[in-house]
Formats: structure tokens, sequence, C-alpha cells
């Protein structure tokens, strides 16, 4: 068997002096790792072996893609393989954990591939691309990426005489879950106690929920306190339900029942919530989180990385899997395949994605929204553990009826007290 | 006994009498070398397992409670640093407090009623076989499952308990979102998951009893709730402080159920020890921090199953002829 490649290999390099000398001596193999199940799965199946048929083909680059688990299960997992030294040459990366995992050396910067190979960053959308750079350094490109965006059921806003294209500013929204509890004894929103759109709160408030340097957390700012005030008041009034905690799944049981008109949710989740909607006989529209100073949306989802212990030669053969895998019409692929945002504006000028805009305009919402007001993610390691004192801060005051004030200072002291943002 | 007169056997193989041939000498010390080998050869696999898999680790988690590290960055000393971390956190009670009330309720009412349902289902009936092995069906299913069914019964707007409380026209509780409540419906699925193993305990320890002891109570007239704190109670004991403690340990241990159903919430209701160590090793990445409240949960458990065997030694030994 061996005999017969290296002769095999021997006899291509005779005949085609052409032929890259390397790619012809032996096939370079890869490992990627990518998170989910079910149609995210299928697509980064789909992709490598797209890949390994054609451009992966003429390079002498073979990839196994390989299922990890969650985000957090995969990123445990890559820990644990940097120790071991026997890392995947490519995985996805969830954004916000970017920076931990560049600045720790396991994942390399690709600012040197990116220069070489001339890769037009403006192509991307700005606001996918503010977690792929640390420190002036980029250090992945943007894959499976979304936005949180407001799905309305339709059927219950015209039941309720409203207009279906949804609410524009905070004022509408609260006045339309008055009128979607009176009138038609939905939830005018179900939410949950979910960080990610919290996020979008913050940034329609014109802040963050971090400080712009990340060292402190803006939970007990006038802007937070806005923001829960607002929906405390539309939680004790009835016509918005929180459910505690960061499971999404709760909510998914008011939409099904259409016992709520509104919700917000990832874009990911659009051909779900459509193929939900036929399946119950309703009709489901889009549109951006509505607008208080501003219109404004943190972006979700993971990016590609290059892990730093590999060969130089398995690390050019990582590269050009990247670039492959990130490319427009890849990106596309992607794109329709799963309900993910389109990265690059110059996938959406493909005749493809025209299509699918005309035939499903909830996409082109979700487009526009992150063209306009995309942005990143705090990537703080210790934002995790910020992250968990917000969601009990939510579970608190938007289920529990616990007092805003005397909760979000407690939070903030706790969140200064054990330094959760300070160097660990 | 049969060791000792093989041991014999080969003693006598070679004659005792000085002076020895040297080659002789030498052949009779490697028998012996090999002859005290050999039981360590059997045991080595076992004990190379528990070393790799239990010793180690335990270890390990030690030397690790005394670093700061992130798993990838480098490891920083600082001593007991983390466990005054710890100690100085009021998290940390509360997390503790939790753990406590979660064990002492899930114990105690896990107990009493495996009791009470113990000496109902005693008797040898056809009806009590079948009940026997219905009651022991959710210690067999999953927790995953189990947590996922209980979720969905719980649900505040469509689960069965509040459908069925609606029915009998009470208001609905919202059993896993209201922080006063939730951790009382972790103690229900709790309870109700564990109870058949301790009736199927009870039961058979109960068997164990000789029955000459009832007969007795029975011609002295003896009332029934006589015969069971005088009789029942006394000769099931060891079990029934046996069945205590491991539910005891296993209580400390609660993970799953908690991650499943409320993520430790809400508000850090729900949120016991077990949780708190992966919330902190694996979601905040502070492993020493992790290791030092395992280290805790470990001088726990060490502290419970030595109160076992201390008392293990000490106990009574009722009845049976063994």
């Amino acid at each position: 068997m061996k005999k017969a490649f290296v002769l095999l290999a021997l006899l291509a390099v005779i005949a085609s002096p052409a032929v890259l000398p390397a790619a012809a001596a032996a096939p370079v193999d890869l490992t990627f790792w990518y998170s989910w199940t079910d149609k995210i799965q299928e697509n980064n199946i789909n992709l490598a072996k797209m890949f390994n048929e054609t451009r992966g083909k003429e390079l002498g680059i073979r990839v196994t893609a390989e299922y990890q688990g969650t985000y957090d299960e995969l990123h445990q997992k890559l820990q644990a393989a940097y120790v071991a030294g026997k890392t995947p040459s490519v995985t996805v990366m969830e954004i916000a954990s970017v920076r931990r995992f560049a600045e720790s050396g396991v994942i390399m910067p690709l600012s040197p591939y990116i220069e070489r190979d001339k890769i037009d960053m403006d192509d991307f959308f700005k606001g996918l691309l503010i977690n792929c750079n640390v420190g002036g350094t980029w250090y992945g490109l943007p894959y499976l990426r979304s936005t949180p965006i407001l799905y309305m059921n339709a059927t219950l806003l015209k039941r309720a005489g409203l207009d279906p294209s949804g609410p524009k500013t905070w004022d509408e929204l609260a006045e339309y879950c008055k009128a979607i509890k009176e009138k038609t004894g939905a939830y005018g929103i179900t939410l949950n106690s979910d960080i990610w759109i919290f996020e979008a709160f913050m940034l329609e408030n014109g802040a963050t929920t971090l400080t712009p340097d990340e060292s402190k957390s803006n939970i007990n700012s006038p802007e937070s306190r806005h923001v829960f005030a607002f929906f405390k008041d539309l939680v004790d009034k009835g016509y918005v339900r929180c459910v505690a905690g960061e499971d999404y799944g709760k909510v998914f049981a008011d939409i099904m029942n259409q016992k709520t008109a509104m919700f917000f949710d990832s874009t990911a989740d659009l051909t779900y919530n459509l193929e939900l909607a036929r399946e119950n006989g309703y009709e489901i529209n889009t549109c951006f989180i509505p607008s208080k100073k501003t219109y404004g949306v943190p972006t979700g989802g993971c990016n590609l990385v290059l892990t730093s212990r590999q060969t130089d030669r398995e690390r050019d053969a990582a590269w050009e899997f990247i670039k492959w895998m990130t490319d427009s019409k890849q990106a596309a692929y992607a794109h329709s395949y799963t309900g993910y945002v389109a990265t690059r504006r110059s996938v959406v000028e493909l005749p493809e994605i025209r299509t699918l805009y005309k035939e499903t305009p909830q996409f082109k919402v979700a487009l526009d929204q992150l063209e306009q007001y995309g942005h990143g993610r705090p990537m703080n390691p210790g934002y995790a553990q910020v992250m968990v004192e917000w969601t009990a801060a939510m579970d608190a005051i938007w289920s529990n009826g616990a007092d805003i004030g005397s909760t979000l200072s407690a939070a903030d002291a706790k969140i200064t007290r054990m330094n959760m943002l300070g160097a660990k | 006994m049969g060791n000792r007169e093989m041991e014999k056997a080969m003693d006598a193989y070679v004659p005792l009498e000085l002076p020895m041939p040297k080659a002789v000498a030498i052949q009779k010390l490697l028998r012996r070398a090999a002859r005290a080998a050999t039981p360590y050869i059997m045991v080595a696999p076992a004990i190379l397992t528990l070393c790799v898999f239990v010793v180690y680790p335990i270890l390990y988690m030690v030397w690790l409670s005394a670093y700061r590290w992130d798993m990838i960055g480098p490891m920083v000393y600082v001593g007991f640093g983390n466990f005054a971390e710890l100690f100085s956190n009021p998290d940390f009670y509360l997390v503790m407090g939790n753990t406590f009330k979660f064990m002492f309720l899930t114990v105690s009412v896990s107990i009493v009623l495996a009791l009470l349902l113990a000496v109902y289902l005693k008797a040898n009936t056809r009806v009590n076989a079948l009940l026997r092995s219905f009651i022991f069906v959710p210690y067999v299913i999953s927790m995953v499952s189990v947590a996922f069914i209980w979720a969905w019964l719980m649900n505040s707007e469509y689960g069965l308990l509040n459908f069925m409380l609606g029915k009998a026209g009470m208001s609905g509780v919202r059993w896993l979102e209201d922080a006063g409540v939730a951790m009382y419906s972790m103690i229900i699925v709790a309870v109700w998951k564990g109870l058949g193993y301790n009736v199927i305990i009870l039961v058979s320890a109960m068997h164990a009893i000789p029955n000459q002891l009832y007969e007795a109570a029975a011609l002295d007239n003896t009332r029934p709730l006589r015969a069971f704190f005088r009789i029942t109670l006394p000769m099931i004991s060891p079990t029934l402080f046996f069945l205590t403690l491991m539910n005891i340990i296993a209580a400390f241990k609660v993970f799953d159920q908690v991650a499943l159903m409320t993520g430790g919430g809400p508000v850090n209701a729900t949120n016991t020890l077990v949780f708190d160590i992966y919330q902190f090793g694996f979601k905040f990445y502070q492993l020493g921090y992790a290791s030092a409240q395992g280290v805790l949960l470990m001088l726990l458990i060490a502290v419970c199953t030595a109160a076992y065997f201390g008392a293990l030694s000490r106990r009574v030994h009722y009845g049976g002829g063994a």
C-alpha cells in the first residue's frame, strides 16, 4: 500500500512538473472541530466534504470534521487538548472567548496570512469583525454568526389591530404589549433571563454591559436600571412574562402555543421559527429590536480560528481551509443552509442569495440590522462570571419581584469585591 | 488454613540442614521472593487503576487548590489563598446553606417515607411485589430523563401539577421560577427518585428479621405500633443507619438535577456545592478556587464515612445466627 502510494506520487511528480512537490509527496491531514448538531452539523460536514473534493484535492489537503458538543464543551476540550499537546488544526470558537485563547497562545494570529493573501477585510460586515480582533491583531474570521432580532406572531398582531410590521420604538413596544394582552389575552412578550438580549437593550440606550475598557460592569448604571425598570413595569402589569433562567426552551412553549405575540431570538433560529409557524398555523414576522436612543444589537456565534501547536506545513494548509470556508460562496451556502447571517457584502450580491431574500424577506431584516447596527460582545475572560450575576439579577427583578435599586447595587458591589473583571 | 499447609510443604522441599550448597540457597531465596511478590502482582492492576483514577486525581486536586490557574495560562502559587477567598465569599455560605438544606430535607423525608412504605409493602402479597417493582422504577431511570420530565410537570404555564392544582381550585405554583420554592421542587424530585431504592433495602432488611420475634410479640398481645418500635426498628437499625449515610453522601453530591432543571437559579436559590464547583471550574475557569471547594466536599464526605465506620465497629448486633 505504502509502496504503491510512493510510486504513484513519484509518477505524479514526473508526469506533471508543475504540481506542488509538497502536495504530491503526501497529503496534509487536518482536523476541524465544530459545535452543535442538526442543520449546523450538516452544514459543517458538507462544507468539509466539498473542500476535500475541490480545493483540498488541488492542494493535497484532507480535512476531517469532528463534532465536539456545545461551545462550552468545545472550549473545555480545546484546553485539555492544548495541555496534552494534541489540538485540532482549525476550530470554531464562540466570539467572546477569542481573547482568552489568543492571549494564552492557544490560537495564533491570522494577520500575516491575511496580508499575504490580500484578504479584503472590508468585505466582512464591520459588526462581525470586532470579536475577531485582539489588540489590533486578527485571530479569527467570521463564520457562523448571528444577531438577535424581534420575532412577531403577525396573526396575533392583526387580531389586536396592530401594524404587523412591528414596533419601532420602546414606547411603541410597550403599547403593543398592552394592546396584545387586552385584545387577545396573549402576552405581549415572553422573554427569559438572557444576557445576550440584554446587551442589545443596553446598546439601544447608548451603553454597553461593560465599560469600554472592560474593567468594570455597568450593571448599576442609569441605563441598566432603566432597562430593568422598563420591563419590570410591563411584567408587573401582566403584559410581559419573564421565564427565570438562561434556558431558552421554556420560551418556545409560549411561542408554539401562541401564548405570546413577540419574542427576542437569534437570527440563527429563523428557519426553525418559520417552520414552527407553518406547523402551528400562524404567520411570523421579523423586525429590528425597537430603538430607544438608537437601534443596536450584539453579534453572536462563532469564528474560525487557527491553533498554534502544529507544523508550518499543517498551519499553511489549515489557513487554506479557513480562507476557503469564509469565502463568499461557502459563506452563502452556510447562510442559506442554517439561517446564520451573511458574513460578507459580496455574499449578498450572489444571485442565489438575492432569490432567497425575495422568497423569505425575514432574512433581509436581519441583514439590514446587522449592517447598520451590529456590535461586538465583551471579550474579558471574567465576563462569564459577570453574566451569571446579570442573569441572577434578571431572575430576581423580572420573575421574583425584587427591588431594582438594592439588587443592582448588591450585584455591582459583588462584581467589584470579587474582582471578576480584574486580571486573574 | 490450606495456605499454611502449602507453605509447610514448600519449605520441606529444601532441607534445612546447614551447610547448604550455594545454588540451592539462591534458589530458595528466589522462590521466597516470588512467593512474597505474588499477592502484590495479583492486586497490582486494581491498585494501579485506583491510583490513576482515584488517588492521583485527589492528590492533584489538593495540589491545585494551592494555585490560581485558568487551565491554559501560567499557574500562580497562592498557598491557602483560595480557601481564604472561599471563606470570605458570602456566596459560599449561601451555597453551603443550600447544600445542607437540600441534604437534610431530602434525606429525612426520603427515609421516613421509605420506612412507612416498607412497613406497608413488606407483606409478601402479589400486589405488593408489583408495587415494589413500580416504586423502584424511578431509581432505574436516568437522572437526565427524570429532570426533563419533572421540568415539564413543574412548568408554571403548561405543567400537569399546576393543571391539577387549577382543577382543585387552587392557584398555580411557579415551581422552578420562584426563588422561594425552587429548592423544595428540587427536593421533591430527589425524594421521588431515591425513594424506591430505600424502600427495597428496608423491605429486605425487615424480611431478615426472624419471625419468632413477632410471634412472641403476638402471644403477648403487643400492639403493632409497639412491635414496630420495639422489634422492627431496632432490628433494622444497622441498615437504616447505612441507608441514611449513603443518602447523605448522595445528597451532598447532587449535580445533574440542578444543572438540568434550574442551572443553580433562580437567583442562586438552588446553587449547591457540586454545581458551584462545576461553575467555577468549567464556566469561569478558576480551577484553583474550584479545587478548594472540591477539597471541602471531600472532607465533608470523609467525615460522614468516618462516622459510618466508627459506628459500624461499635454497633450492637441483633439476631441472625451468623
